[in-house]
């Protein structure tokens, strides 16, 4: 009965959705039913992931056997929480423009001047400071981060060992170049066009590559989404026994 | 000579590489400001706006006024510098056309953006909210959310409830749309395609990262995807359709400038990749030259 209420509950459920899918009015109430339990149920995954988050870091920084360090950045992790979610319940996260003095590099010269100015900018504690100043920079340098591991990753793995190793080479050559101002001036001295061949490789032979992953794919959710109806699939109820 | 050369280049570590980029990144941010920099790159940029973009920006300028459309900005801090132009030159686009735009993320970060970027472009447009536009916020369910529009928009975003915008007043679902229009840095634009566009009928355009582009181009082939705005080049692109003979060579918008140090570290990945080509070749001539021997 363990194994067996929630696969009824999951054959139910998805053959209630596919009938929508035909017969949208049968099943509109009860369909809107689901789809407000399933966004209920996601709202709880956050609670779970906060709890998780807050049991870790604590038990982390709490074992005498981790490394200082350690223990000092998950009392970091937890003290972040715990602010940014007091001062998003008491101030709200409502954007409040202001003015504000910022830097702004002068573009009228050839090598930039810093000058100051006035400018209406957000400023709000939650927005202002831990949006704009905390997260929003320390978010945009780990994304950054990108940039130095794909030219270190290119230069160590993209080698022409074989043929299809050279087309891939070749076509993330011209993709790189073609996407940029800087390729177009550098082939124009060839009289060639690189972002229009980077465009047909994008658009026709790449577009063609996709659609086929995509039925893949499509294919695949289907035989999925039965195996799941008919109870042949059991991963989402826990291990198998 | 040839030897002491890939000699040398074999001794390029990873530490190496890092600083290089650091460096040349340093610098070409630097160098963006230049405005002779900044005209070849505008001039080069005018030269070539993409297919995808023109179609995404005439369907826009095509629609009738006062049409009601969905902005939905579902993207973090981190590709803020790719998407932010694409929202704006979006607002920028549909506030002159005199369209009422609903504006909500299904990301949670999405959702500060876009107010700041909302509000700042109503600022210098003059446009009123609860007038021109409402804000929806944040959204949740992801793709949950979106069947939900389809069914009825105000049950999907609870803040328009509260709204008193006339132009709701004809809104029941998506199906009353005239456009969804995504920004994505995740999966919500195929969300907007698969459950809005196949299923309810709404023409779907948008903009996304530079990596999510290439999966985007089957759909756009298939006009399920009206156009797209894809990376910084579909930011520069929107920014150029828009503003057109409005910009200051001298002072070209941020997407434009920051394609400089985009353009160089691409270039700089290229070279990369060559001398580590380089390195390969000649080892394996030397190998096989040994064997002979």
């Amino acid at each position: 009965m363990k194994r067996e209420l929630p696969l009824f509950i999951t054959a139910i459920t998805g053959i209630i959705i596919i009938i929508n899918f035909i017969f949208p009015e049968l099943t509109k109430g009860i369909t809107e039913t689901l789809r407000d339990w399933t966004i209920t149920i996601a709202s709880f995954a956050i609670i779970l992931g906060i709890l998780n988050l807050i049991i870790v870091n604590l038990r982390k920084s709490l074992e005498p056997i981790t490394h200082l360090e350690d223990r000092i950045f998950s009392l970091m992790i937890i003290l972040s929480l715990v602010i940014t979610t007091i001062i998003g319940l008491v101030y709200g996260i409502k954007a409040n423009i202001q003015n504000l003095l910022i830097f702004k590099i002068n573009d009228n010269y050839i090598f930039p001047l810093i000058e100051m100015e006035f400018i209406k900018k957000d400023m709000n504690l939650f927005t202002g400071i831990i949006f704009n100043s905390v997260y929003t920079p320390l978010n945009s340098a780990t994304f950054s981060l990108l940039a130095f591991f794909i030219a270190s990753a290119a230069y160590r793995a993209f080698r022409a060992k074989n043929f299809e190793a050279l087309i891939l080479l070749l076509s993330a050559a011209i993709i790189m170049l073609g996407r940029v101002p800087v390729g177009d001036y550098l082939f124009s001295i060839f009289g060639i066009k690189i972002s229009l061949i980077a465009d047909y490789i994008i658009s026709v032979l790449n577009a063609a590559a996709q659609r086929a992953i995509l039925i893949a794919i499509g294919i695949g959710t289907i035989i999925i989404s039965l195996k799941l109806l008919f109870g042949v699939e059991k991963s989402h109820i826990g291990k198998s026994e | 000579m040839l030897r002491s050369i890939i000699n040398l280049l074999k001794k390029i570590t990873r530490r190496t590489i890092f600083f290089i980029v650091a460096l040349v990144l340093a610098l070409s941010i630097i160098f963006s400001n230049i405005g002779y920099i900044q005209k070849i790159n505008l001039y080069i940029l005018s030269k070539s706006i993409s297919w995808t973009s023109i179609k995404a920006y005439e369907y826009i300028e095509n629609l009738p006024e006062g049409s009601v459309v969905l902005l939905s900005a579902d993207y973090a801090p981190s590709t803020k510098i790719e998407n932010d132009p694409v929202v704006q030159g979006f607002l920028t686009q549909a506030f002159r056309k005199n369209l009422k735009v609903i504006a909500i993320s299904l990301w949670p970060d999405g959702a500060v953006l876009l107010e700041n970027n909302i509000r700042t472009v109503a600022l210098k447009m003059n446009k009123k909210e609860d007038e021109d536009f409402v804000i929806g916020g944040y959204v949740v369910g992801g793709a949950v959310a979106v069947e939900k529009m389809g069914i009825n928009l105000k049950n999907a975003i609870p803040l328009l409830k509260n709204s008193n915008a006339p132009f709701l007043s004809n809104i029941r679902n998506a199906k009353d749309l005239k456009l969804a229009f995504c920004v994505a840095a995740g999966d919500t634009l195929q969300y907007y395609i698969r459950i809005l566009g196949s299923r309810y009928g709404v023409p779907v355009a948008g903009g996304c990262t530079a990596v999510m582009a290439a999966e985007m181009y089957p759909y756009i082939m298939s006009n399920q995807l009206i156009g797209l705005f894809p990376g910084l080049k579909g930011a520069c692109d929107y920014q150029l359709l828009e503003l057109k003979d409005q910009i200051d060579p001298n002072n070209v918008p941020e997407s434009v400038r920051n394609m400089f140090p985009q353009s160089i570290i691409h270039l700089l990945i290229v070279i990369f990749i060559i001398i580590a080509n380089l390195i390969y070749f000649y080892e394996r001539y030397e190998i096989k030259r040994n064997l002979k021997r």
